[in-house]
């Protein structure tokens, strides 16, 4: 897999754990420079989960329930099965931080938590 | 802040490099510091050297950047057992103390008691006064002082509040910093350089007085040979070996990093790398109606003591909107929902003085760390989940996402009584490991411990460890100042031999 394309997995695995809040400033999630210090910082088994959980949300689960992670409800079931698996919960978790971690990192949204909305 | 002359940044090292010293400091954090600074006072040369950077710009505004620069594995390190276990570290000039919470505790006289009970040994090694009388200089270059209300904020207003309705003891946080400006970032690194961190102090000093320093230089191997040390073989990251001569060496490298370089220097002598204990935290978070945004306001500055005596202490928690966002509870539009307004939301957290060990183990020169809770510490989560819920309705809460797997979330305030059913499973909570001790023990006995009441290891002369490695056990309460205060016994030993 390219770099680009699973870096645009790992973001859409993100967006579907954290989508982006009402009010909010939309984030780029697939920000390569991001993806960059991740990969340069982040320990192995950081990186494996974030990886292997991406796969699972915005890859394999998607395809099998015949769900669309753009919409709530497609979020929703994937969502439920990722977590019904044997480790489920744990990838959901470490996904939800780094979805945190890449969301907030935006100086958009770093700007509307100091200021409110524009 | 401007690195002063002394320092080399082994990111310029390529060549390599051969010093001489009297002493060689491995660690620049709070107990590598004391010892560097007071033994260089002392008009010994000191070399220290420090596997992380030497930072002086002011901290990134994201947490992630900050966290990348600052932290051990981005602050990913893991304690693997069942659950694995965040273990969090920094790692630059400084060690922990510039990205810690800036929390001041002296050593408290019953764990000392506790410490001489097990091996009477200690009381010569260890005399309570003279702990005091180190405490008290420590904490004056620090500048030790209570959390000033006018930089409290909400998050540490409301702590006391709660405390005060359930009749709690609690107080303001007793903090190491000078001009504190209530920023909230002390996680991140203090962006007002207000922080009297030890790079800033005892680093600086040791400096002053001479001694060297080389960050970015990650020590190797102790050299020693035929029961005598002789010094420090290191890496540079600019590629270059670097060997510190010396006939003194201080280990001061933290309960992970130093047992693993004494294992990695073939001293397998005793239970090194055992016993490795810490304080698991728990947190709760809960909505308030009006905003509180726990961004803002010192760090940390306010502690319910209360339960001390039952392994549970409770602080405020003063975390970034990220690592917020990434506690609360649930997934997906739910989750966005309680993120759209998270600056009604706080989170306070609960450090348990935990009976579970752990190991620290060598692999290619690098730790590996195993630590399990013991029944006994999940029990205290429970309960320290419990009382964390409790504070936060009573200082006005409308609910409570208490972060545990089997408990419904949000909770509100007459649901509180379900976590009295929560699982007394370990993986039930998101736990992180802060503070560690006890993988290089001080004792009497050279089959029970690491090194001897006079901080000297039992088969090598000449060789020190000065860092929380050598506790007998856990505290309960934040262990900077006893750390500093131990180390700076350790420094006078030094110097008396």
């Amino acid at each position: 897999m390219s770099p680009g394309r699973g870096s645009a997995r790992r973001a859409a695995a993100l967006r579907a754990v954290l989508p982006t809040p009402a009010g909010h400033p939309a984030r780029a999630l697939d920000d390569p420079s991001f993806w960059a210090s991740f990969d340069a910082h982040a320990p192995a088994h950081l990186r494996l989960a974030t990886s292997l959980g991406a796969g699972l949300l915005a890859g394999v689960l998607p395809w099998l329930l015949r769900a669309d992670l753009a919409k709530p409800d497609g979020r929703t079931r994937v969502l439920a099965a990722t977590a019904r698996l044997p480790g489920g919960a744990a990838l959901l978790e470490v996904l939800k931080v780094v979805a945190a971690f890449a969301a907030f990192d935006d100086p958009a949204v770093q700007a509307h938590l100091r200021e409110g909305p524009p | 802040m401007i690195a002063p002359a002394g320092h080399l940044d082994g990111g310029t090292v390529g060549q390599p490099l051969r010093i001489s010293a009297d002493v060689a400091v491995v660690g620049s954090g709070p107990a590598g510091a004391v010892v560097a600074a007071r033994l260089a006072a002392a008009g010994a040369r000191v070399v220290i050297l420090e596997a992380g950077p030497w930072l002086t710009d002011p901290p990134p505004l994201s947490a992630f950047g900050a966290m990348a620069e600052r932290y051990v594995g981005m602050g990913a390190q893991v304690a693997w057992g069942r659950p694995p276990v965040p273990v969090v570290q920094g790692r630059m000039v400084g060690g922990s103390s510039p990205i810690n919470g800036a929390i001041c505790w002296r050593l408290p006289q019953d764990v000392h008691a506790a410490w001489l009970a097990r091996d009477p040994a200690l009381a010569e090694a260890l005399p309570w006064g003279e702990l005091e009388r180190l405490t008290d200089e420590v904490e004056a270059r620090l500048n030790v002082q209570s959390t000033d209300p006018a930089v409290a904020g909400a998050k540490n207003r409301l702590m006391a509040r709660g405390a005060d309705a359930l009749g709690l003891a609690h107080r303001p946080i007793r903090r190491n910093v000078r001009g504190c400006v209530g920023s909230g970032r002390c996680l991140q690194g203090c962006p007002s350089g207000a922080k009297q961190s030890v790079d800033r102090t005892y680093v600086a000093d040791a400096l002053v007085a001479g001694a060297q320093l080389i960050s970015r230089c990650a020590a190797r191997r102790v050299l020693w040979a035929k029961g005598r040390a002789g010094g420090v073989a290191a890496q540079a990251e600019g590629g270059g070996a670097v060997t510190v001569d010396a006939p003194t060496v201080v280990v001061a490298a933290s309960a992970i990093h130093t047992p693993a370089l004494l294992l990695a220097s073939g001293l397998r002598h005793g239970p090194v790398g055992r016993h490795l204990q810490g304080h698991p935290g728990v947190s709760v978070a809960g909505r308030f109606r009006e905003p509180v945004r726990m961004w803002e306001g010192a760090t940390q500055g306010h502690e319910v003591t209360g339960l001390r005596d039952q392994g549970l202490k409770f602080e405020t928690l003063g975390f970034g909107p990220a690592i917020l966002a990434s506690r609360l509870d649930g997934y997906g539009d739910a989750l966005a929902e309680q993120v759209a307004d998270l600056d009604h939301w706080l989170d306070w957290g609960v450090a348990v003085r935990a009976r579970g060990e752990g190991r620290v183990r060598s692999w290619r020169g690098r730790p590996v760390i195993t630590w399990q809770a013991h029944p006994e510490d999940v029990r205290r989560y429970r309960q320290g989940v419990k009382v964390l819920a409790e504070l936060m309705f009573a200082a006005g809460a409308q609910a409570v996402s208490p972060g545990v797997t089997g408990l419904p979330s949000p909770l509100t305030r007459d649901q509180v009584g379900l976590i009295d059913g929560a699982p007394l499973k370990a993986s039930a909570y998101k736990a992180a490991i802060t503070h560690l001790f006890g993988t290089c023990r001080m004792g009497s006995d050279p089959t029970a411990s690491v090194v001897g009441p006079d901080f000297q290891h039992h088969r090598v002369a000449g060789l020190y460890v000065a860092d929380s490695s050598v506790f007998p056990s856990n505290l309960g309460v934040n262990p900077q100042i006893p750390i500093m205060a131990l180390a700076a016994r350790c420094a006078d030993r030094v110097l008396a031999a």
